[in-house]
C-alpha cells in the first residue's frame, strides 16, 4: 500500500496567485484575538487563586467554638455541675474538689430533659418519711434532765452528711449555746430514721443536709 | 543578517513591525508548503498559520546567526506534518526530472530508465524525516548548511542523515 503520493510539478505558481493569499491585518488580528484568551484566562486563574486564598483566610480567623466554653440555657429545676465525684463520703454533692455548682434549686429536682446533654437528674437527701415524721421522732425521743432551766427558746442548726446508705455522719449542731442541748440533738440525729440519700445521674451519692430544730419551753 | 536581526527585535518589540519580515518570507514559506501539500486553499491556510505561530513565539526566538527563513519553515515542516496527522490523508512529495536523475545517480550507476520506477517503489518505504531530506536535498537543492538550520541539526549531521537515506534507497531498489 503506499505511503506517498508522488506529484510531478511542471510549473511552478505565478506570484499574483501567491500574493492573493497575502493578509497581514488578518494575522495581526489573530494575534490580538490570542492575547485577549490568553488574557482572559491568566486573570480567571488569578481571580480564583484570590477567591481561594480569601476563603481560607477567613477560614483560619473564625472563632472556634470548644466544647468546654458551649453554654446551654437551663431552668431553675436544673442543676448542671461541672466535673462531678460522686461518692465522695463527706462531701457533699457539687463540694468536692474541682466541683463546680452553677446554680442549685431548694425543690425537688425533675427528671433530666431528653433535650440538653448537660442537665443531670439530682434529688437532696431527704427524710425517708418526710420531715415532720422525722421532728415527731426528734419530740418523741428526746431526753433531757429535768434539772436543765432554759431562759429562753433554743434554736439549733444541725448539720451533717447524709451517705450512700442515708445515715448521719460528721454530726454538728451549731448555735446552741447549752451544751446538753448540742449534746442531746447530736445524739438525736445520730439515732435518726435513715434518709433517702441524694441521687445525681442515678447514682446514689453523699450529701450535706442542714436543718434547725428549735426547743421551746412549755 | 544584521539587518534582519534590527528587524527581528523591533519585531519583538512592536507586532506590527512583524510585517517587514512577513513580507520578506511570505512567499517561501508559501512554496515550501505547497511543494508538500498541493493544495492553493490550504497552502495559504497552513502559511496563515505558520506567521501567526512565529508571531505568537517571537519574543521567545533568539537570534543566532542563522536566517530567520530556517526557523519559518521548520515552523512549516511540522504544520505540514500536524495536517497529515488530522486528516490522515496521503502525504504529497513533489518531483521532477532531474531530482530523480541526481538521485538514482547517487545511488546506482545503471540505467536511469529502468530505475525510475524502482526508486519510487523504494522511497515509498522511507520514514517521513527521510522523505524530508529527499525534498530538502534534491528537490529544493539546499545546501547541507540550511538543511542543517531547517532541521536543528549540524551541518555534518544534515550530510551523515542524507547518505544514509541514500544507503536505504540503494537497498531497497537492489531487493526489488
Amino acid at each position: 500500500m503506499s505511503k506517498y503520493k508522488f506529484i510531478k510539478i511542471d510549473q511552478e505558481l505565478d506570484d499574483n496567485d501567491i500574493l492573493q493569499t497575502k493578509d497581514f491585518n488578518s494575522l495581526l488580528r489573530n494575534y490580538r484575538g490570542y492575547q485577549l484568551k490568553i488574557l482572559s484566562i491568566k486573570v480567571v486563574v488569578f481571580i480564583s487563586i484570590l477567591a481561594l486564598a480569601i476563603l481560607l483566610f477567613m477560614n483560619r480567623f473564625k472563632p472556634q467554638m470548644t466544647e468546654d466554653k458551649v453554654i446551654i440555657p437551663f431552668s431553675e429545676d436544673t442543676i448542671v455541675v461541672e466535673n462531678t465525684i460522686p461518692d465522695k463520703p463527706g462531701n457533699p454533692v457539687g463540694k468536692s474538689p474541682g466541683d463546680k455548682i452553677i446554680k442549685e434549686s431548694d425543690k425537688q429536682k425533675k427528671e433530666q430533659s431528653s433535650e440538653s446533654n448537660l442537665a443531670m437528674e439530682y434529688r437532696q437527701a431527704i427524710p425517708q418519711n418526710g420531715y415532720d415524721k422525722l421532728y415527731d421522732f426528734f419530740n418523741q425521743n428526746l431526753q433531757l434532765p429535768d434539772t436543765i432551766s432554759l431562759a429562753n427558746d433554743i434554736e439549733v442548726m444541725v448539720t451533717c452528711t447524709i451517705d450512700k446508705d442515708g445515715n448521719a455522719k460528721n454530726i454538728d449542731v451549731l448555735q446552741g449555746s447549752s451544751h446538753i442541748i448540742i449534746k442531746e440533738t447530736k445524739r438525736l440525729v445520730k439515732e435518726m430514721p435513715p434518709w433517702h440519700p441524694a441521687i445525681i445521674a442515678g447514682d446514689t451519692v453523699a450529701s450535706s443536709v442542714s436543718f434547725s430544730l428549735r426547743y421551746i419551753i412549755k | 543578517m544584521i539587518q534582519e536581526e534590527r528587524q527581528i527585535k523591533e519585531a519583538q518589540k512592536n507586532p506590527k513591525a512583524f510585517k517587514v519580515l512577513y513580507d520578506a518570507h511570505y512567499k517561501t514559506i508559501f512554496l515550501f508548503i505547497y511543494h508538500r501539500v498541493h493544495d492553493k486553499e490550504i497552502t495559504a491556510d497552513l502559511t496563515s498559520q505558520v506567521f501567526l505561530k512565529a508571531l505568537i513565539n517571537l519574543k521567545n526566538y533568539q537570534y543566532k546567526n542563522v536566517p530567520f527563513s530556517a526557523w519559518l519553515m521548520r515552523i512549516a515542516s511540522n504544520e505540514v506534518g500536524q495536517y497529515y496527522r488530522k486528516t490522515k490523508k496521503m502525504r504529497c512529495i513533489s518531483i521532477n526530472d532531474v531530482m530523480i536523475e541526481q538521485i538514482v545517480e547517487e545511488v546506482d550507476t545503471s540505467d536511469l530508465e529502468n530505475l525510475t520506477n524502482k526508486l519510487l517503489s523504494a522511497i515509498q518505504k522511507l520514514q517521513e524525516d527521510a522523505v524530508k531530506i529527499l525534498e530538502l536535498r534534491f528537490y529544493e537543492k539546499r545546501s547541507f548548511k540550511e538543511i542543517g538550520q531547517i532541521l536543528n541539526i549540524t551541518e555534518n549531521y544534515a550530510k551523515v542523515k542524507t547518505y544514509r537515506v541514500l544507503d536505504k534507497l540503494k537497498t531497497a531498489m537492489n531487493y526489488e
